[in-house]
């Protein structure tokens, strides 16, 4: 017995090597990330006007254009990504993503409201933000309130986003075709309001995020054995689920502020990674968080460049391969 | 001999049908509605107003004000319609849906397209054929030959256009926006076809001497001084020297009684 404490102080010169290899493995892959994200951002820089041409040479309109666009689609990518790791744990459903608790629901009908009656005073960002976090809150108000655990907080989610559609798609068909024609470009997600929004409202929202949904990793993977489980482990589930929904809505809320209603990239990453490299939910939130940024950057460069001068909504983009990679999901689940 | 004796005969026959046909458009018809504001403005235009028992719920011509709406042009129904008993009803191809007029027809209700495509010419014919509808043909004719010389190219000024909706989307080639800067002398300085998101890049290359977005849209983009902020503005000859103006949407959507007037406006901006 008293050699136990001896015997784990003590290790042996292999399982250093092991450990030192870990760490320079674990240290490899970050470096290989970091200089990952650099050369994209560098090579988005160089795309415009139809072409590919060095960024060394920006003149400063275009620079002003550029490194907004570039900056929310890292952010933006970024946001749902991690929001989606973290729903997808909290909901024990790989399919789950940042519009299951409402957010995109709830912008949606921010936005619609701002645009068809001109409410002044309040901008289509902070409309989508507002909109986002009050149906979230909501959401989670009825849900104290009524009970049912996940499914009922999931079924309440998936009701009361299809309730904000239904008032949207009101709004919209009461409306002239112009308020309906902002509104579907708004709505279909896009960086082309990059530049218009201040990020650094978007960053506080979306580091209070993360601040509150990273260190929940450990309970998300608790959570990810049932709520009984969980509760077992003495994980605090209640309080846990109310934090990553406010997490995520804080997150895609900023997200939504920044470019609209874009869907599928939270569910993909997350997916994606999860299938390639498994592991605990903090790693997989904070790898998702990389490469849902890098993904969105390179889909929207490569819309910039094909579609120029067209601005093509990278949402569409998006909707187009999230498509067939859920039905790919699909199979891969029932094989 | 036979086909000799059947000439005359199918001649007179053709000569009844043509006939027939005139005097059907001629019939005075006495109920009318107006299922878009197109076609609504050219009947007050020929002083048919007093006939108009229906109208769609966006029109904002005065001297319908007192008139039902029958639902809204981008999508009426047919029973909405046939509430307020008309005997005529008239549309352009803003009215939504489409088979919209067969079901009326197909309901014994006489419907008519009459501007079934958006160009310059259909929307001539359309106040000519609207005259002959409500009865007042001559007064239709003097319009739509007002119309048609107030619609003349003018003088090519050189100057690039940019008319918008939000800041963002932009009338392309093959719009009713770029009908009208040329017919005023300019160049549309988008270029895309149709209406288009441009992108902020596509913005900045597009130089335009003047920049016109459709004012509803005032919520979204704040102020004109704001939105001359924008760098891709800023930097354009129309940023530069204030040529950036809140037009309604409408002047430059669809082509309307006023798009003479506003071919005047589009080219005094840039002399």
């Amino acid at each position: 017995m008293s050699l136990s404490p001896t015997l784990s102080t003590k290790s042996s010169p292999v399982t250093d090597t092991a450990k030192a290899s870990r760490y320079y493995g674990r240290l490899g892959k970050y470096l290989v990330a970091i200089v990952a994200s650099l050369v994209l951002i560098w090579l988005a820089l160089g795309v415009g006007f139809g072409e590919w041409s060095s960024p060394m040479g920006l003149d400063e309109t275009i620079w002003q254009l550029r490194y907004p666009r570039i900056a929310t689609a890292l952010l933006v990518g970024m946001g749902l990504s991690v929001s989606g790791a973290a729903l997808q744990a909290l909901f024990e459903n790989p399919l789950a993503d940042p519009s299951l608790i409402g957010t995109s629901g709830g912008a949606a009908l921010g936005v619609v409201l701002v645009l068809a009656f001109g409410i002044s005073g309040i901008g289509v960002p902070l409309a989508a933000f507002s909109g986002s976090v009050i149906v979230c809150l909501f959401i989670l108000a009825v849900h104290r309130f009524l009970g049912g655990g996940q499914m009922g907080l999931l079924i309440l989610g998936f009701v009361i986003s299809a309730f904000c559609a239904a008032i949207v798609s009101l709004i919209l068909f009461m409306s002239n075709d112009m308020v309906l024609r902002s509104a579907t470009n708004w709505l279909s997600g896009s960086m082309a309001e990059a530049g218009f929004v201040p990020l650094r409202y978007a960053v506080i929202s979306m580091l209070a995020g993360l601040i509150i949904l990273l260190p929940l990793g450990r309970q998300l993977d608790g959570l990810m054995l049932g709520e009984t489980t969980a509760m077992s482990l003495g994980i605090r589930v209640g309080l846990v689920r109310t934090l990553v929904v406010v997490a995520s809505a804080l997150l895609t809320g900023a997200a939504v502020s920044l470019a609209g209603v874009i869907g599928f990239i939270g569910m993909m990453i997350p997916n994606l990674l999860a299938i390639i490299f498994g592991g605990g939910r903090m790693r997989l939130m904070i790898w998702s968080g990389w490469l849902g940024a890098i993904f969105l950057l390179v889909i929207d460069g490569m819309a910039r460049h094909i579609a120029y001068p067209v601005d093509v909504p990278v949402g569409i983009v998006l909707a187009l391969i999230g498509g067939p990679f859920f039905i790919w999901l699909f199979i891969r689940g029932k094989m | 001999m036979t086909l000799l004796a059947t000439k005359p005969l199918y001649q007179a026959g053709a000569l009844a049908v043509l006939l027939g046909a005139t005097s059907l458009s001629a019939q005075a018809y006495d109920r009318i509605v107006a299922m878009s504001p197109d076609v609504a403005d050219i009947i007050v235009a020929v002083g048919a107003a007093n006939k108009v028992v229906g109208k769609d719920a966006f029109n904002s011509n005065p001297a319908l004000n007192n008139v039902p709406e029958v639902g809204m042009h981008r999508n009426i129904t047919a029973e909405s319609v046939l509430s307020v008993k008309p005997d005529l009803v008239l549309g352009s191809h803003m009215v939504q849906p489409a088979s919209i007029y067969q079901r009326l027809n197909s309901l014994k209700v006489k419907a008519v397209n009459v501007a079934p495509t958006e160009d310059a010419a259909t929307f001539t014919k359309s106040i000519k054929t609207v005259g002959s509808y409500v009865g007042q043909t001559s007064k239709a004719n003097q319009l739509a030959s007002r119309w048609q010389q107030g619609m003349a190219p003018m003088k090519n000024t050189g100057k690039r256009y940019l008319l918008s909706y939000d800041g963002r989307i932009v009338a392309g080639k093959g719009t009713v926006g770029d009908e009208l800067i040329r017919r005023a002398g300019g160049i549309n300085a988008a270029n895309v076809t149709g209406l288009k998101p441009l992108s902020r890049e596509g913005w900045l290359a597009a130089k335009p001497d003047v920049i016109i977005i459709a004012d509803h849209n005032k919520p979204v983009i704040g102020s004109l001084a704001k939105f001359r902020q924008r760098p891709e503005v800023a930097v354009s000859p129309a940023g530069k020297k204030g040529q950036v103006y809140f037009w309604p949407a409408d002047e430059f959507l669809r082509f309307g009684l006023d798009s003479p007037q506003v071919l005047k406006k589009l080219n005094s901006l840039v002399q």
